[in-house]
């Protein structure tokens, strides 16, 4: 289980999140919407430690990460997949290298473990559909195959939590649809619990349980698919329009 | 008065985060040990890759060092120790500093360019995700590479600087090369190995820093560049004449 509690952060003098609380359950997908600028991403900086909060508390499994040191966040890092935007595959290794990159870089290396090692890549990158890209260079898949190594180069370690930082961002309907069909099989079957940043609406609502509506830092709202979906239809649409969202119901914020 | 004391504690808080960098990566090569294979890839392809073009760049710079040389030399009838004065000046001066300044713009722009693409492409981030630090990953094995290569490459630049002062040298081959070897003094060549070091150990550094400080986009993997060559001549100058004078305490002219 993931959780935030009135979560503050800004970058210098500029406040980027405020007063941020929600939480994500097991098994379950938050979609987290919101315009450029929002504060999205930062969510997911924050639980990846590659930044820090100015004041409030974020929960994994009960604990409360923000008071981790360095080593303790570095086994943390082990439980968290994230899928960065446009991947963030490293250039200089082949697909395959990448997805391995995780059991490479942390002892799995030398002639004893190679076939192990392959053996693991070749699983994960038929998990993804791309299992023939694996002596490939990043630079010669598209981008939604790149996004694809990406989350099989996360799902090697077999996280508890998946990340993805605007996964379908740049790509055409019929490639986000599979990807977030991916994104859904990995729920299902890997057990995990995930957090989908994006300004997608068709993609968020094939993903989501949960919705977390992000207007310049501060919750607009959350709650379940079902309880957004008997809003009027074009809530979405004015939310991302700027619009005050009168009648949201009793969690919007104010 | 205010902007100029806003720079001013800009150029500090910098300095302190540089500091701060540079000897953490370093460390990091000593309490997480470096595999070999990291070491030899690097210094491979940023230093001897380098070589052809350090051998080179020292060719012409010794050769246009002697054709000036040779005539000052001749006003003092001292003609003949042309070989000696160019060895002492190839071995001390032109060798580590031609090295420095190639490795500068071949190597340092190069680890700036593509350490700052990795860090506005998220690869940095990535690293961090993925259970690693990015400096122990990226940082550390160039550092130690350029520093432990540029010395050898300065053997062989030195090397070239005194062929190519030989080949427009109007003194007697034997006479020329008896005197280059003149030079071999432990005072010279100490100084002309250990600089090198220090070199090389600076340009990896601030080149490091300025690639995985980048923020901005592309446009600031250009800046990033740019402040890591500049920054890198300035040290490089700055610190040889330091150095040069500390030799010059401890051994004499």
């Amino acid at each position: 289980m993931l959780e935030f509690r009135n979560v503050d952060f800004s970058y210098g003098r500029q406040p980027v999140l405020k007063d941020v609380t929600f939480s994500v359950a097991k098994r379950e997908t938050l979609v987290i919407l919101g315009g450029s600028g929002s504060g999205k991403s930062t969510i997911l900086r924050l639980l990846l430690g590659l930044i820090e909060a100015d004041s409030g508390n974020i929960l994994v499994d009960g604990q409360d990460i923000t008071q981790y040191r360095h080593a303790e966040m570095v086994e943390l890092r082990k439980k968290m997949g994230m899928v960065f935007q446009e991947g963030a595959l490293f250039d200089s290794l082949t697909v395959g290298e990448n997805v391995g990159y995780f059991l490479l870089e942390h002892g799995f290396r030398g002639r004893k473990h190679g076939v192990e090692v392959e053996e693991k890549v070749r699983e994960m990158l038929k998990l993804v559909g791309l299992e023939h890209t694996l002596d490939m260079m990043p630079d010669e898949l598209s981008g939604g195959m790149r996004r694809r190594v990406a989350t099989a180069r996360s799902l090697i370690y077999e996280p508890e939590f998946m990340l993805y930082d605007e996964p379908t961002t740049g790509l055409d309907p019929a490639t986000c649809e599979s990807l977030c069909d991916l994104v859904n099989d990995v729920k299902r079957y890997r057990a995990v619990s995930s957090i989908f940043v994006t300004h997608n609406l068709d993609d968020a609502w094939r993903v989501a349980d949960h919705f977390l509506l992000l207007r310049q830092g501060r919750v607009l709202w959350s709650g379940t698919a079902g309880e957004l979906r008997e809003r009027p239809e074009d809530t979405l649409r004015r939310f991302f329009q700027g619009e005050v969202l009168e009648g949201l119901g009793g969690r919007q914020a104010p | 008065m205010n902007g100029f004391l806003k720079k001013a504690r800009q150029v500090v808080l910098g300095l302190g985060d540089f500091a701060t960098f540079s000897f953490r990566s370093t460390a990091l090569g000593i309490t997480h040990p470096l595999r070999l294979s990291e070491v030899v890839e690097n210094a491979y392809t940023l230093g001897i890759q380098s070589l052809p073009v350090i051998l080179f760049t020292g060719f012409f710079a010794g050769l246009s060092n002697v054709l000036f040389l040779q005539g000052e030399l001749e006003q003092y009838g001292a003609k003949i120790t042309l070989g000696r004065v160019i060895g002492v000046t190839a071995v001390r001066e032109l060798g580590p500093l031609v090295v420095a300044l190639m490795l500068t713009g071949r190597v340092g722009a190069a680890i700036a360019a593509e350490l700052g693409s990795m860090k506005i492409g998220n690869q940095v981030d990535a690293i961090t995700a993925l259970g690693q630090d990015p400096e122990r990953k990226l940082a550390t094995p160039r550092v130690w590479a350029l520093t432990l290569i540029s010395p050898v490459l300065t053997v062989f630049c030195v090397l070239a600087n005194l062929v190519g002062g030989w080949v427009v040298a109007t003194v007697d081959s034997g006479m020329y090369w008896y005197q280059a070897q003149m030079a071999l003094y432990w005072r010279h060549v100490s100084s002309g190995l250990f600089k090198p070091f220090v070199f090389g150990w600076l340009i990896a550094t601030v080149a490091c820093y300025f690639g995985l400080r980048t923020e901005n986009g592309v446009r600031g993997v250009g800046n990033a560049v740019s402040r890591a060559v500049v920054t890198c001549c300035i040290l490089i100058f700055v610190s040889n004449a330091l150095m040069g004078l500390i030799f010059i305490a401890l051994y004499g002219l």
